[in-house]
């Protein structure tokens, strides 16, 4: 084999894919050229470099996650709209309810008019001098005659 | 002694109504799809992610999986054709240059190659070496970490990525030279 033919297989030599006899020749051709030789010993420290750094370790926790997921599919449609009824049941209805309830006192306050009594209307006809005979309350009577 | 559960019949017991049964299957193939999907996505955060939604993908294809190839190049190859897909939404831009990566990075690359293989594992040093295959292309990148982080073998591979054995060959010669050539200064060698 040629150098140019070598170079074109030393990665299938780096990684024991060649026969006996490839293998043989490669071997030979080796121990005369600096240059594969170096590329051999150059994949070797990427190699073991690769193999060193993995990076990821087994994690428990992931195989929860995948699983939980997994059962979150199986979970058939009627029991998720079982559960979201509940949901409505337990907490949306009541509080829906509430705010209607709240919301009917608040316009029961904000439209309530002021009360006009016949009293109001009656005194309202009277010079305000000799408005004390004709009230009930014994404060007005007071003021009304400078006390 | 340990009972060895072959995946195919995993597989039969979930299609038989015990989806808790897949837990079997997540345990034994979710370091490796993780570590291809942070290898190629470049950050654990999203990686993860990326993995959980791989390992639902299979789990709502088991019916399709018709035992063809093994469950684990099955899962790979959803897993690289997601991280693909993942990718391109992405339109990942790298914030770096390979120069700037070097300069920045070069102590770190220089422990990175230079530790022994008694050496314990930094965090970091997976984050640089994934920052480092974000320099490579698509399919380079994923032929080197299917083989040398995963263990492949190039028939796997090619099963995997849905090309022929001489593709793999090919492929990898070339990320091997290509890396060998852009890293030359960190591959310390026989005194070299």
């Amino acid at each position: 084999m040629t150098h140019e033919t070598i170079q074109e297989k030393l990665s299938e030599y780096f990684d024991g894919m060649l026969n006996e006899h490839e293998s043989a020749e490669i071997k030979a051709h080796l121990r005369g050229c600096e240059s594969c030789r170096l590329a051999l010993q150059r994949w070797e420290v990427l190699s073991l470099t690769f193999s060193r750094t993995q990076g990821i370790k087994p994690s428990d926790q992931f195989v929860t996650k995948v699983m939980s997921q997994i059962s979150e599919l199986e979970t058939p449609e009627e029991e998720k709209e079982a559960e979201s009824l509940s949901i409505f049941r337990r907490w949306i209805a009541p509080l829906v309810g509430y705010g209607f309830a709240f919301a009917l006192m608040l316009i029961a306050i904000t439209s309530r008019q002021p009360t006009v009594t016949a009293e109001d209307i009656l005194l309202n006809q009277i010079p305000q001098s000799a408005q004390w005979m004709y009230s009930d309350d014994s404060s007005d009577m007071e003021n009304l005659m400078g006390m | 002694m340990e009972v060895v559960i072959e995946d195919y019949d995993v597989i039969q017991e979930v299609l038989q109504g015990n989806p808790n049964a897949y837990a079997v299957l997540v345990r034994k193939y979710e370091e490796r799809v993780r570590r291809y999907c942070f290898m190629t996505l470049g950050n654990a955060s999203y990686a993860d992610d990326a993995a959980q939604e791989v390992f639902v993908k299979a789990y709502q294809s088991l019916a399709k999986f018709r035992g063809d190839a093994s469950f684990s190049t099955w899962v790979y190859r959803i897993a690289v054709n997601h991280c693909t897909d993942m990718q391109r939404k992405a339109a990942r831009q790298r914030t770096q240059s390979w120069d700037e990566l070097l300069e920045k990075e070069g102590e770190k690359m220089e422990e990175l190659f230079s530790a022994s293989p008694q050496t314990k594992t930094k965090i970091e040093h997976a984050d640089l070496l994934a920052q480092l295959l974000s320099h490579l292309d698509e399919k380079s990148r994923e032929v080197l970490i299917l083989r040398e982080m995963n263990g492949m073998s190039y028939d796997e591979i090619a099963e995997t990525l849905g090309i022929s054995l001489d593709a793999v060959k090919s492929r990898l010669k070339r990320t091997r030279q290509e890396l060998e050539i852009k890293l030359k200064h960190f591959l310390k060698v026989g005194g070299v």
